[in-house]
């Protein structure tokens, strides 16, 4: 009954171990370095107009949740094509239920490694912001950056996997395509569209989470940052990765997968 | 056990497997066709992998493609080699058992069991990527069996085996059949197949053009064209008493070899005629080889008879 939750667990651990690497860890880490490095050469090289808290945190936010879109792009997208490529896909395929214990395994190793180099990049980052300077609350802002990490790296995990599966031989180009068009482009369009990308709700729980005050609420801002609740917000990304990883999961059943070696 | 009714495949324009019906009881079978004539599409079509575009598949009575579940009594050992370049064969092995829905200790188990057996035990904590060609395949073939599937299926195993190997792996096979075990064995290689005394399943352009037991396939290649190798005493008068058979089509003398290469339109009435022409001329024949009796002459000889050509 449950073959498919071993099988995607049996997966994870797989690729995990799998993944270490020298040359991915050298990777992860150069990834996790990176927003503290940031960081420090723009409190140390901007001079004081650099040390505002504001900037710094959402400098943070913002080198951080890059952090986690690079690893997860690295990770979740090539799920189905990385075991094609690699001739593997049929040993997993030819199991019961591995195909989708192959892609839910992958992608919850994808999510694990995502949001270990992105909280170890948060974590490195708060604390260089400290050295120059100081954020008000760090223990705050980092428990609030750490909570959206993860609802951030499940929710653009799934969506990596979906387009993975979708489009698995440009898996990589699609997810690129995704997160500008979708993620940067549509979800600055102040209309009621922008709700339906993971970026807004995402938003909209950074200003409930870091307590923001918004400067203005006049009808052009309202609807670029709106006024879900929080129980909202929280549903719509639980949707958004029910619904991809539903999609993976009913496409991957129904796809032939063939090589060249095959036919 | 595995029932195909006018399955055909298609790739898009290009025929995978045509028109094939087929049923296969419990038991051991052997897949013989050139490379190319749709064998591992069969296998593909067998456990699921692939839909067919036209008939139906099914395997222990329900069909493979919507029912997955029927893939814990299947064990499969691809032809493809796959590169995972760091983990080794135990890791590889367990995680491949996990997936049919065993805890973690009891697939480790298995998994040790399995390659002990494929005398993989002293190798299985080294990566993959070390191993021989011989060595993979071994473990290639643990996975397939560790989970004690009832049907294994093996894809060209033979590939890349010494001639030890070869003969460890036929023995393997034998004893599975012995065991009560279902097995499909796909090769293009008549003898590493016949070894294994398996039901003969014949497979060429993506058809499926005879089938049947050893002595059926041989039947079948005697009494198609053939060319025989007599090696006697005198093989001029040999030629000359063969001349005026009606089922001779042409006759070389090798004199280097003091032979007679007859080229036959049914190879069997020839070898029925021979001991009596060679006895009444006092002809003594030291040796009798149909030199063509290879799985790629057969296969052209059954093509010819499907268009009926011959």
């Amino acid at each position: 009954m449950f073959t498919w939750l071993r099988g995607s667990l049996s997966t994870c651990s797989f690729e995990l171990v799998r993944s270490m690497t020298i040359q991915r860890i050298t990777i992860f880490l150069g990834l996790a370095l990176f927003p503290a490095t940031m960081i420090m050469l723009v409190t140390y090289g901007a001079g004081a107009g650099g040390r505002e808290i504001v900037f710094m945190e959402t400098l943070i936010i913002l080198l951080v949740g890059l952090v986690g879109l690079l690893s997860l792009l690295l990770s979740a997208s090539t799920g189905v094509y990385s075991e094609l490529e690699g001739k593997s896909w049929v040993y997993v395929a030819c199991r019961p239920s591995g195909r989708i214990s192959t892609i839910f395994g992958k992608f919850l190793a994808a999510v694990i490694l995502s949001y270990s180099v992105s909280l170890l990049a948060a974590t490195l980052a708060v604390v260089a912001a400290q050295l120059g300077g100081g954020l008000p609350k760090p223990e705050n802002f980092w428990l609030v950056t750490a909570g959206l990490l993860l609802l951030a790296c499940i929710a653009y995990g799934a969506m990596f996997t979906m387009i993975g599966t979708l489009f698995y031989r440009r898996a990589m180009v699609f997810c690129a395509a995704y997160i500008i068009v979708v993620e940067f482009m549509l979800a600055n369009v102040p209309a009621l569209i922008r709700s339906f990308t993971i970026r807004c709700h995402l938003q909209e729980l950074a200003i409930l989470g870091y307590g923001w005050i918004m400067p203005l609420r006049e009808e052009p801002y309202r609807l670029i940052y709106g006024e879900f609740p929080l129980w909202l917000n929280v549903l719509a990304l639980l949707l958004f990765i029910g619904l991809a990883l539903g999609i993976s999961a009913f496409f991957v059943v129904r796809q032939e997968f063939i090589t060249a070696d095959e036919t | 056990m595995i029932e195909l009714q006018s399955v055909t495949k298609l790739y898009g324009k290009v025929i995978g497997v045509n028109e094939i019906n087929l049923t296969m009881n419990e038991g051991i079978y052997g897949l013989l066709g050139p490379n190319g004539s749709g064998k591992t599409t069969l296998i593909n079509l067998i456990i699921g992998q692939l839909r067919p575009t036209i008939g139906r598949v099914t395997l222990f009575g329900r069909d493979p493609w919507s029912r997955d579940y029927l893939l814990r009594e299947v064990g499969l050992c691809p032809a493809m080699e796959t590169h995972f370049p760091r983990v080794n064969a135990l890791e590889w092995v367990t995680h491949l058992v996990r997936m049919h829905g065993f805890s973690r200790a009891d697939a480790q188990k298995r998994a040790i069991d399995s390659l002990t057996r494929m005398k993989m035990d002293h190798a299985m904590h080294r990566p993959m990527r070390d191993y021989s060609l011989g060595m993979r395949q071994r473990v290639k073939l643990a996975q397939a069996v560790a989970h004690d599937p009832r049907l294994l299926i093996l894809d060209e195993p033979f590939n890349g085996l010494d001639p030890e190997a070869r003969f460890e792996m036929t023995q393997f096979l034998q004893q599975w059949g012995k065991n009560g075990r279902s097995l499909l064995l796909s090769s293009h290689i008549l003898h590493e197949v016949e070894a294994v005394q398996p039901s003969f399943l014949l497979l060429s352009g993506g058809r499926l053009l005879a089938s049947g037991s050893p002595e059926e396939v041989r039947r079948i290649l005697a009494d198609s064209p053939n060319r025989v190798t007599v090696r006697c005493s005198d093989p001029r008068k040999l030629a000359g008493l063969l001349a005026s058979s009606e089922y001779v089509d042409s006759l070389r003398i090798l004199d280097s070899q003091q032979a007679l290469e007859i080229t036959a339109r049914s190879a069997s009435p020839v070898f029925k005629q021979l001991p009596d022409l060679t006895h009444a001329a006092g002809i003594k024949v030291t040796e009798i080889h149909a030199a063509e009796e290879s799985l790629k002459e057969l296969f052209t000889t059954l093509m010819k008879q499907h268009r009926g050509e011959i």
